[in-house]
């Protein structure tokens, strides 16, 4: 009787791994708040973020940002990992750090892995079409003709927007790995009379080439994409700490007062609405 | 030994349930395990309904939800036709992920369901006589036991009826009734004035024209913000869900399927832009 129970006792103590619950996982808010600081992986893009070779120093839109929220938040800000916006997901599922800290567009396909903060602000994406055709000016369903031709990058999402919504348009279609500067080039050079892409391009291009092109006259950007910091997902009180403390900077003006140093004209983002309606 | 043996067993055997108990699985796990999101819905032209003649499901958030599924790469399964009492029960049970409709987000349900971000905006206004001046300088005139409001038990117009002219005298008729019958009830002076949305009112005066009127067309007594299901306290789901509504959104789509399926100008309203243009971009 001792040596049967003795066994089942065996088999129910060695089983019981197996059945037992693993202790929670540590949530990324609690790491953060323990050690006080938020590590940070990063990109590299333009005004958004960039580092100085020769001096190491970071600097961009995203890097005053970041350092405001951890100085109002009291935690230390760590720039701990470079990596690209094709890897960074699984940089975030595997902890490697605690927020992908450049600018992220929200998309769904991402969406699928990973969480975002509220738009800091837009990515605008704007029209260009050569100086002194005026043919889209405020009109641009006569896009949309037979007689007129776009140039586009195959695969992107500015050819798809162009597929969808001007159908009956000709299309200039360059191979993948071309880049926004030979799009330019071929509306310059007489190739294609109209093209969609990033109001950030666009304004580098117009600086270096002046009085080749220019931006389509609108009310508004023809698209602007909510950009914000991505984090990991379902991770409630991390998120909400983050989005309070950058509403909080919206609503100061410290998000204002960054984008007028790194894009004063605006002319590659969009500020987010007042959240009010101001009586005239 | 024996005796201390059966009761270590005991202790042990006693601890095992609470140890086994796995966490539930969350809808986002299930989802993203079945790769595919199976939707309940009630049908309501425009947002789903089915052709007469072919049969074929057709709607603004039938392509709205299809297209989720394909940024999501996420199969859609158009799992259960539900009625509007019973569409929530549905979620709650476990027998589809979403309620894949027009939902007005409310605060009754929100008790008991969440909510997607919403894609566009159903405006709901006072509809009275075409002569009767009452209510013209002011709705809240209407909001006195003098005066008598026709609505529908447990829909749209007893909610707004009972928040905005909760003085008003009710003329209360059962759900089983549809809504234009409450224009009929203003046209036939049994009650004074209704709320209602404007595509019903649009076709009620296509077919009585002269009769009523909308009372201030400039100011909707309220917006209905118009969303998708969502189960509670299921943060991952939700968020996927939101950030690809706001997408198609942003990208152009929803304004494309609103104007697809829009009969009447100005009786679907997008979300505002949520950036402010500036001077360089006019």
């Amino acid at each position: 009787m001792k040596r049967l129970l003795l066994a089942f006792l065996f088999v129910l103590v060695s089983a019981l791994p197996a059945l037992a619950v693993d202790a929670p996982k540590e949530s990324v808010y609690d790491r953060v708040l323990r050690t006080g600081t938020i590590r940070c992986g990063y990109g590299m893009w333009d005004i958004h973020l960039k580092k100085d070779p020769n001096t190491g120093k970071f600097s961009g839109i995203f890097y005053d940002y970041m350092e405001a929220l951890g100085k109002a938040l009291n935690l230390k800000i760590e720039w701990a990992e470079e990596v690209g916006w094709g890897d960074y997901i699984a940089g975030l599922v595997n902890d490697r750090f605690d927020a992908y800290c450049t600018v992220v567009g929200l998309n769904a396909e991402r969406a699928r892995q990973v969480d975002f903060l509220t738009p800091l602000f837009f990515l605008r994406s704007d029209v260009f079409a050569r100086v002194g055709d005026a043919r889209f000016d405020h009109h641009l369903e006569r896009i949309n003709q037979p007689d007129v031709t776009m140039t586009t990058i195959e695969g992107d999402l500015y050819g798809k927007i162009a597929d969808r919504e001007f159908p009956l348009a000709k299309k200039l279609t360059l191979p993948q790995l071309a880049t926004t500067a030979e799009l330019f080039t071929s509306l310059a050079d007489g190739k294609s009379d109209v093209i969609i892409t990033d109001a950030s391009s666009g304004a580098v291009y117009l600086h270096n080439n002046p009085g080749k092109i220019e931006r389509v006259k609108l009310d508004a950007p023809y698209r602007a994409l909510p950009a914000s910091i991505s984090i990991k997902g379902g991770e409630y009180r991390f998120q909400r700490m983050l989005d309070i403390a950058t509403i909080e900077m919206m609503a100061n003006g410290t998000i204002g007062q960054i984008l007028d140093k790194y894009d004063p004209q605006r002319e590659a983002v969009a500020d987010a609405a007042d959240p009010v309606k101001v009586k005239k | 030994m024996n005796n201390l043996l059966v009761a270590f067993l005991f202790l042990l055997a006693s601890t095992l349930p609470a140890a086994a108990d796995a966490p539930r699985e969350t809808v986002f796990d299930r989802v993203m395990q079945a790769g595919a999101i199976r939707c309940g819905y009630a049908i309501w032209d425009p947002a789903v309904y089915k052709d007469e003649k072919t049969g074929e499901m057709k709607g603004l958030v039938y392509d709205l939800v299809n297209v989720i599924g394909k940024r999501l790469n996420l199969k859609i399964a158009w799992a259960e036709e539900a009625s509007w009492g019973t569409i929530v029960e549905g979620m709650h049970t476990g027998r589809y992920d979403m309620i894949c409709t027009g939902l007005f987000a409310t605060s009754g349900r929100a008790k008991v369901i969440d909510f997607s971000d919403p894609y566009f905006y159903l405006p709901v206004y006072l509809v009275a006589r075409k002569h009767d001046a009452r209510f013209d300088v002011s709705n809240e005139t209407l909001n006195d036991p003098r005066y008598k409001i026709a609505v529908l038990d447990g829909e749209l117009s007893s909610i707004l009826a009972a928040q905005v002219f909760p003085k008003a005298t009710v003329d209360s008729m059962s759900q089983l009734n549809d809504v234009p019958l409450l224009l009929k009830e203003v046209e036939t002076k049994k009650a004074d004035a209704t709320v209602i949305e404007p595509e019903t009112f649009l076709n009620y005066d296509a077919h009585n024209p002269g009769l009523l009127k909308i009372v201030d067309p400039a100011h909707p007594l309220s917006l209905m913000a118009t969303t998708l299901g969502l189960p509670q306290n299921d943060l991952a789901f939700k968020r996927m869900i939101d950030v690809t509504v706001r997408e198609l959104i942003f990208d152009g789509t929803v304004a494309a399927l609103v104007k697809k399926y829009e009969k009447h100008d100005g009786t679907m309203l997008l979300p505002a832009r949520p950036f402010q243009p500036t001077e360089t971009q006019k």
